[in-house]
C-alpha cells in the first residue's frame, strides 16, 4: 500500500474511533454487541471506500503527461494521431486513392469518421504513452501494411443487414486484387463441393449456386447438387443433429440415404451451412463487380437494399448478373497461382553452386600436404 | 580409369544407390496410394493436395541423405589407405577428384530416373479432379539438384584435408558461441537469421531445398 493510502485510512480511522468508544457504557451486553458489530461493518464500508480514493489517487499520480494529438487531413480522409507512424503521410495518400476509386462519391463522408492512429515505438515507454488509444501500429510499419490497415479499417462500406449476411463482412476494395483471385482460384479447384468445380469449368449458374447467389425453392438442392456433396454436407455439420430428433435421419444420410440427406438440407439453419467457396470469392465478386461499374457503382449497391443479392450485384455493375458472373470466372481463371515448376534462375543459381563446390572438391590441398 | 573409379565406387556406395533408388521410386507412388483406385471415392482436392504435400517433405530429406552418403563413399576409401593408391596413379590430382566427382553422379543418376519413373507412374495411374496438374518433371528437376548440391558440398569438404574440415566446423562452432554469448548478454545480434538469408535465401545453395516439393498442385 503506499504511504499516501495508508495516511488516508489512518485519517478515517481516527475520525471513526471517537464515535465508537463513549458508546460502550450502560448497554446490555447483546444489544451492545450488535451495535458494535453494526458500528464495525461501517467501518469496513469506511475502510473500503477509503481504499477506492486511495486507489484512485495512485491512479492519477501515476497518470502520464497528456498525450499530443495530431490532426491530419490527407486526400479525403481525415486523421488525429500520437506519434505519427514513419510513413504514415504516404499511406494516408495511398489508401485514400484506393478508397476513393473504389467507393466513388460515397468516399466523401470518410472526411467526417476521422482515423485515430496511435504509433509504437520498439521501447515501453511510447506504449505507455499511448495507452489503448485509437488503433495502434508501430511507428516504422511498412508503407504497403500501413496502407492496407488504412483501407481495410475505412469507416464506410458496411451494407444492410441481408447483404452483411450474404457477404459475411464489409464491403471493401481488394488491396491486392492479384493475390485474392489466386486464392479463389484454388477455393473454386480445391473445394469439396461439386459445385465449386462446375463454375470452375465454365458453368455461370454453378458460380451462381457456389457463390449462393440462387435463392428461392431447390436453391439449396441446386448448391449442393450431388449425393455425396449433401453426405459431405451433413458430415460436416452433423453434431448439430447430436441431441435432436434428427439424429436418426443423420444417421441414415450418412448411410447413403439422400432421401434423409435431402430433408435434412431443409432442416439445417442458413447460418450454419457450409458454403461451397470460402468469404474471399464472395468478396471478390463484390470488389469486381464495383470495378466494372464505376465511380456510382458503390452508390447504387448501396441504394438497392431489399433487392435479391443477385441483382443488387448487377445494379451496381451495371450488366446482367449472368454476365457479370461469366467475366468474374474469367478474371479467376487467368490468376492461376504460379505452378510449382521449378523457376530456370532456381536451376541456374543451383547449377552455379555445385560447380562451386566441386571446384572446391578438385582444388583440395591433402596431396600437397601429404 | 574412369571405368574403374566408376565400378569402384558402385562397389561402396551401392547399398545406398540401391535404397535410395527404391526410395525414390516408391514415394510418389506411395503419396497417391488410395487416391488411385478407380473404384474408390475420390478424395476431395484440398485433401489430396495435402496429402501430397504431406509426402512432399520426404523428398528433400532423401536427396540429401543419398548426396551425403554418395559422397562420403567416394573418399572414404582413399582416407582409409591413407591416399596412397591414388599418389601411385600417373594422373594429376585435380583429374583423378574430377573422374571421382563424374562417377559419384553418374551413380546419383540411378535414383533420380528411379524418381523421374515413379512420379510419371504415379501421376499417370490417379484421375486427378479437374485444375489440379502432376508436375513429375518439375519434381524430379528440383530433386536433382538438390541431390548434386548436396553431393558437391560433402565431396567438397570431405576430398580436403582434416584441417580444412577443422576450420570449417570451428567456423560454425564460432558462429554459434557468437550467437549465445550476445543472446546471453541482451545484444541485438541476430546471425541465424543472417545465415538462413545466405544460405537458404534465393541466391543461396540450399534454396532448392525450400519451397514446395509438390507432385501435384493447381
Amino acid at each position: 500500500m503506499s504511504s499516501r493510502r495508508g495516511r488516508l485510512c489512518l485519517v478515517l480511522i481516527g475520525l471513526c474511533l471517537p464515535r465508537l468508544l463513549p458508546a460502550q457504557a450502560g448497554l446490555a451486553p447483546g444489544r451492545e454487541t450488535d451495535r458494535l458489530t453494526a458500528r464495525l461493518d461501517s467501518l469496513a464500508t469506511l475502510w473500503r471506500e477509503a481504499n477506492a480514493v486511495a486507489d484512485m489517487v495512485d491512479s492519477l499520480a501515476h497518470r502520464p503527461a497528456p498525450i499530443r494529438l495530431d490532426s491530419l487531413r490527407i486526400g479525403g480522409l481525415s486523421l488525429i494521431v500520437v506519434n505519427a507512424p514513419i510513413h504514415l503521410p504516404a499511406a494516408a495518400d495511398s489508401a485514400w486513392r484506393i478508397l476513393d476509386a473504389f467507393y466513388g462519391a460515397a468516399a466523401a463522408t470518410l472526411a467526417e469518421h476521422p482515423y485515430r492512429i496511435a504509433g509504437l515505438d520498439s521501447g515501453n515507454a511510447s506504449t505507455e504513452v499511448a495507452g489503448t488509444w485509437g488503433q495502434q501500429v508501430p511507428r516504422d510499419l511498412e508503407l504497403d501494411r500501413l496502407t492496407q490497415i488504412l483501407v481495410s479499417s475505412a469507416p464506410i462500406g458496411d451494407p444492410d443487414p441481408a447483404f452483411h449476411r450474404w457477404l459475411g463482412d464489409a464491403v471493401r476494395p481488394a488491396f491486392d486484387s492479384g493475390g485474392s483471385l489466386s486464392g479463389v482460384y484454388t477455393a473454386l479447384v480445391t473445394s469439396p463441393f461439386s459445385i465449386a468445380h462446375d463454375c470452375f469449368l465454365g458453368d455461370v449458374d454453378g458460380c451462381r449456386s457456389a457463390l449462393n447467389l440462387n435463392e428461392g425453392v431447390g436453391a439449396l438442392t441446386r448448391r449442393y447438387r450431388t449425393p455425396e456433396d449433401r453426405r459431405l454436407l451433413i458430415s460436416r455439420v452433423q453434431s448439430h443433429f447430436e441431441h435432436t430428433a434428427e439424429k436418426v435421419v443423420a444417421e441414415s444420410c450418412l448411410n447413403g440415404g439422400d432421401t434423409s440427406c435431402v430433408q435434412l438440407l431443409q432442416a439445417i439453419s442458413a447460418g450454419a451451412l457450409v458454403p461451397p467457396l470460402p468469404p474471399v470469392a464472395r468478396a471478390s465478386l463484390v470488389q469486381f463487380a464495383v470495378r466494372l461499374g464505376g465511380r456510382e457503382a458503390y452508390q447504387r449497391l448501396a441504394a438497392s437494399a431489399g433487392r435479391p443479392v443477385s441483382e443488387r450485384l448487377g445494379l451496381a455493375a451495371a450488366m446482367p448478373v449472368d454476365s457479370l458472373l461469366r467475366q468474374w470466372r474469367d478474371q479467376v481463371i487467368r490468376h492461376r497461382p504460379e505452378p510449382v515448376a521449378v523457376p530456370i534462375g532456381v536451376v541456374s543459381v543451383g547449377l552455379g553452386w555445385i560447380m562451386v563446390f566441386g571446384m572446391c572438391g578438385l582444388r583440395s590441398s591433402r596431396w600437397r600436404v601429404g | 580409369m574412369f571405368r574403374v573409379m566408376l565400378w569402384g565406387q558402385w562397389k561402396w556406395s551401392r547399398l545406398a544407390i540401391v535404397l535410395g533408388s527404391v526410395a525414390a521410386f516408391t514415394l510418389p507412388i506411395l503419396s497417391l496410394r488410395g487416391t488411385a483406385s478407380p473404384d474408390r471415392i475420390p478424395l476431395p482436392p484440398a485433401e489430396l493436395l495435402g496429402r501430397v504435400g504431406a509426402w512432399g517433405a520426404l523428398y528433400p530429406i532423401l536427396a540429401a541423405t543419398l548426396g551425403v552418403l554418395v559422397a562420403m563413399a567416394a573418399w572414404a576409401p582413399d582416407h582409409r589407405g591413407r591416399h596412397v593408391h591414388a599418389l601411385s596413379l600417373p594422373i594429376p590430382r585435380w583429374r583423378y577428384a574430377f573422374y571421382r566427382f563424374g562417377a559419384g553422379v553418374v551413380l546419383l543418376c540411378a535414383p533420380l530416373t528411379a524418381l523421374l519413373i515413379g512420379t510419371l507412374l504415379a501421376s499417370a495411374t490417379v484421375a486427378l479432379p479437374a485444375g489440379i496438374h502432376a508436375y513429375p518433371v518439375a519434381l524430379t528437376i528440383r530433386f536433382a539438384l538438390a541431390l548434386l548440391i548436396a553431393f558437391a558440398v560433402i565431396f567438397a569438404v570431405s576430398g580436403g584435408t582434416a584441417r580444412t574440415a577443422g576450420i570449417i566446423l570451428s567456423f560454425i562452432a564460432a558462429l554459434i558461441l557468437v550467437q549465445v554469448v550476445a543472446s546471453a548478454a541482451n545484444i541485438e545480434l541476430d546471425l541465424v537469421t543472417r545465415l538462413q538469408t545466405i544460405f537458404v535465401g534465393w541466391a543461396g545453395p540450399f534454396a532448392v531445398f525450400t519451397g514446395r516439393w509438390m507432385l501435384l498442385d493447381v
